[in-house]
């Protein structure tokens, strides 16, 4: 094709916040392609400085409504890093039953409401329930399950309060647990539909050679600890993340793009836990993704759908396992005394590998604060991808191409509120004539 | 009546806290039996707030055009304006969920809206003077609607 043709898009839809994306295209050979976010990124890293540790966990929560608790988690694994303070028994399967009621809510919300009406032709999840009610209504019960979980042990689901560096300020009671167990059971066969659903969906053909980085922890899939590991032999405690990565300024966007030194662009997210994980997942999810096809290594950006699928049984399963053994804790968090230094905390939140670090004053008030997160690590990642997407669909007309790309940027649910705070998301493509 | 009071926005961007700041203001005011639901912007959420209530007041920052301060009231079920801007992490808008809700058949019987329209969406806790006292004007017209309401 000849010619430059340009593509303008002022906002993406069903992308959290906003944001821009650019392409240009000059004889049939893309010249340009720039994921943008223009927010100030660091806003709650300067806004935590001076405030005592305490607050950082109900602060970084308010960075994304959708996902919280991968903030509360972050900050108060990385503040009880700095103050030696080790939550281990009944108080640590407690984070990860709640951390399992945002991996159900967020991911259900993206695959239901922003990720299907991509793959079943619709303009958006109210155009899809006017055909699609069974499966709309299915959607929302099963996100309401885990928001649930996080209405009964975080205290609130938008802005849980209730975990706290040490701990949390309340445990429920193991009867407060039991309560959920029949619509987490109503949930393990709904996910099951749920996976065979969205892998019927018809996809892209194309797989990329991606660089999975994802936590790993010996005896469980990854959720609130680990190493940092890749597929291409990144093994490093989590307290070396700086010395491994790093964050770079690029002039046309305030978020910083993150890269693994000497290599580059890295893949954050559900497929990266998948791929790294495998083994770890119940045995009712591998065979589920071995009965649709998945295999244990998933590389293509568009089957993320399915990956999250495969993660919410993951979770439904991981919360059933969890309430099951519970025993209330005689004690809601472990004392402790501030202290100076610095620590690191790493979790991974629904989107992909959530990094935390602070340094601390004796008097326990935050000196220093880095956010790194998921969607800023993938940010590379995403361009790459839509410049494979365009080399393969550049006969496709405009309407269509950019429908496509919109969805490129999708399969990685970008948060662009947790990258910035808002971020404005611009697709452009022009078409200019010799 | 099976009550609801839901306001929508982010403490930490200015004039978007308008939402939670009237729920702070309404708190020690309301009955009992009526709820304060404080949400980012997550409309699945927002339409699991209100599913099965009858009757729901929702409080939210808007960007119309209009003065700072001005305080737009309106009928929800009729849906909201597409201009209307609203602030926080949306995955859906106000109005998408206000659809939604029709096309599943959970719409509220009453869903009272008020948008206060905001001067600035900073990275701040403050509030514009004007955005401060329509919050105390919202609060006045919330708790009015509610008068019926038994304790």
């Amino acid at each position: 094709m000849s010619g430059t043709r340009e593509i303008s898009v002022d906002y993406l839809a069903r992308v959290e916040g906003e944001g821009s994306m650019r392409v240009k295209v000059v004889d049939g050979v893309i010249e340009d392609v720039e994921f943008s976010i223009f927010e100030p990124p660091r806003f709650f890293e300067a806004f935590l400085l001076g405030r005592p540790h305490t607050d950082a966990p109900d602060i970084t929560s308010r960075i994304c409504g959708i996902c919280p608790i991968a903030y509360q988690m972050s900050a108060v694994h990385a503040m009880e890093d700095v103050l030696g303070v080790q939550v281990g028994g009944a108080l640590r399967e407690l984070r990860r039953l709640l951390y399992c009621g945002e991996w159900i809510e967020s991911h259900v919300l993206h695959m239901y409401l922003l990720h299907a009406p991509d793959f079943m032709g619709y303009e958006s999840v109210v155009h899809m329930a006017k055909d699609h009610r069974p499966i709309v209504e299915q959607g929302l019960r099963l996100k309401k399950v885990g928001n649930t979980i996080l209405r009964l042990i975080g205290g609130r689901e938008i802005h849980p309060i209730s975990v706290k560096v040490g701990g949390f300020f309340k445990v429920p009671t193991r009867m407060d647990l039991e309560s959920l167990v029949p619509e987490l059971e109503w949930a393990r066969d709904a996910a099951i539909e749920t996976v065979r659903l969205v892998a019927g969906f018809p996809f892209p053909e194309i797989e990329q050679d991606f660089e999975f980085v994802s936590l790993s922890h010996p005896n469980e899939y990854p959720i609130n600890e680990g190493r940092i590991v890749s597929n291409k032999g990144l093994n490093i405690d989590v307290a070396e993340f700086n010395d491994f990565i790093t964050e770079e300024h690029v002039a046309r966007s305030n978020a910083l793009h993150s890269r693994i030194r000497g290599r580059g662009a890295y893949h954050v997210g559900p497929m990266a836990r998948y791929a790294l994980n495998f083994e770890k997942l119940t045995p009712t999810a591998r065979e589920l993704a071995v009965e649709v096809g998945l295999g244990p290594v998933c590389r293509n950006p568009f089957k993320s759908i399915i990956v999250r699928g495969i993660e919410v049984l993951y979770a439904v399963e991981e919360a059933l396992r969890l309430i099951d053994a519970y025993e209330e804790p005689a004690e809601a968090d472990v004392a402790y005394e501030p202290g100076a230094g610095e620590g690191h905390g790493a979790t991974e939140a629904p989107r992909g590998l959530l990094y935390h670090r602070y340094r601390l004053d004796t008097e326990g008030i935050i000196t220093d604060a880095q956010i790194t997160p998921p969607t800023a690590q993938n940010q590379l990642m995403i361009e790459s991808d839509l410049r494979a997407v365009l080399e393969r669909h550049l006969d496709l007309s405009d309407d269509d191409l950019q429908w496509r790309l919109e969805q490129t940027i999708r399969n990685y649910d970008p948060c662009i509120s947790c990258a910035t705070h808002f971020l404005k998301l611009t697709i452009d493509r022009e078409e200019a004539k010799r | 009546m099976n009550a609801i009071v839901i306001g929508i926005g982010n403490r930490y961007r200015g004039d978007d806290a308008a939402g939670p700041i009237a729920l702070d203001r309404l708190a020690d005011r309301v009955p009992e039996c009526v709820p304060l639901f404080e949400n980012s912007g997550d409309a699945a959420a927002i339409i699991e707030a209100w599913r099965d209530r009858d009757r729901v007041v929702l409080i939210d920052a808007v960007e119309s055009g209009a003065e700072p301060g001005t305080v737009h009231r309106l009928d929800g079920r009729s849906g909201v304006p597409g201009h209307w801007r609203l602030n926080s992490t949306h995955l859906m808008s106000l109005g998408e969920a206000v659809e939604l809700s029709w096309a599943i058949g959970c719409i509220p019987d009453e869903l009272l809206v008020f948008g206060i329209e905001v001067g600035q969406t900073d990275h701040t806790e403050e509030l514009s003077p004007e955005v401060d006292e329509a919050i105390d004007e919202v609060v006045e017209w919330v708790l009015a609607d509610l008068e019926d309401v038994d304790a």
